[in-house]
């Protein structure tokens, strides 16, 4: 499987995860079957799903984002770092009613990675 | 004699005619600047102009963002609201459209609490302002699916907090039927996500 494919197999089981999660009224199930998905990734495999992560962390897309930030905190991928810190910074800026809550949040984030690399 | 009395007579008039025409213009003026200060409190003490206002006084984000003067014309602003409009579902539990509520209830799997908890709600949830609903009546009234087991935990969403901080609550819906489940409750769904600071779990 090449990285291409990682990556297409990884959003197809995303958006199909949401509509799943939307259709039956409880959206945030979306996460624990995102969740379910990462640990069933081998290493090579996540290497890849990490900088997409990264990228959809920095994505205008807010349930990609949204997701992409929980499975970055539940598993600690710290190489996410750079996007979120960049994403913080872009969040500073903005004043949406969930720009400062957003913005709380990562920055909660990258203290989490900072403190503890460790990954699940 | 006669004419020079006439010269006075007019000259008494127009300065009479004068000085009535500065105490008109002063009278004008001053209507003037009391509809522009009228119109500036009835601005500042609006929802509307509230609605650009982001502001959550007991949370540290707005702490970090908002000033004290802020959060006084919100807390202005929030006694200035109207009362909320009831109405009564077809379970018969009175309800309240959306822009009056101040909390709502979503009820979920066990197994998304901790989630919730860290993350917030994703955008597309549901709620309902019924608090009060068993995990057997949530799944009826609510029509939620049967195949995800009953709902075991409540989170109580401050919608009221929402709403100060600048969210646009979506209006509260009768819950119609679908997964086999009859429906019949009311929810609402909150098209963006809800931070965790708005959430709290119902012991």
């Amino acid at each position: 499987v090449n990285r291409s494919e990682v990556r297409s197999a990884w959003i197809e089981n995303q958006v199909l995860a949401s509509e799943r999660a939307e259709a039956s009224k409880q959206s945030q199930e979306a996460l624990l079957a995102v969740f379910d998905r990462y640990r069933e990734l081998s290493d090579q495999d996540r290497a890849v799903v990490d900088e997409l992560l990264a990228e959809q962390a920095a994505s205008s897309d807010e349930n990609a984002r949204f997701d992409a930030l929980a499975v970055i905190g539940e598993f600690r991928v710290v190489s996410a770092l750079p996007a979120l810190r960049s994403l913080a910074e872009r969040l500073e800026t903005q004043d949406s009613p969930g720009a400062p809550y957003e913005w709380a949040k990562v920055n909660r984030l990258i203290g989490l990675l900072v403190e503890q690399p460790s990954g699940g | 004699m006669a004419a020079a009395a006439a010269s006075r007579a007019a000259r008494i008039r127009a300065v009479t005619a004068r000085h009535e025409h500065r105490s008109r213009s002063l009278v004008s003026l001053l209507a003037s600047l009391a509809a522009v200060l009228a119109v500036v409190v009835i601005a500042f003490a609006s929802p509307a102009s509230a609605a650009g206002t982001r502001v959550r006084a007991n949370t540290p984000v707005a702490e970090h963002r908002v000033g004290a003067a802020q959060r006084v014309a919100a807390d202005q602003v929030g006694r200035l609201r109207p009362p909320a409009v009831r109405f009564v579902s077809a379970t018969g539990v009175a309800t309240e459209e959306g822009e009056g509520l101040s909390e709502a209830f979503h009820y979920t799997g066990s197994q998304n609490v901790a989630s919730i908890e860290a993350n917030g709600l994703r955008a597309g949830s549901y709620a309902t302002p019924n608090g009060q609903l068993s995990p057997l009546q949530a799944q009826i009234d609510l029509a939620l699916p049967p195949n995800r087991g009953l709902p075991g935990a409540t989170l109580q969403i401050d919608v009221a907090g929402l709403r100060d901080a600048g969210y646009e609550i979506p209006e509260v819906t009768p819950v119609g039927r679908s997964f086999n489940m009859p429906g019949g409750g009311s929810e609402i769904q909150f098209p963006y996500p809800i931070p965790p600071e708005f959430i709290k779990v119902v012991p």
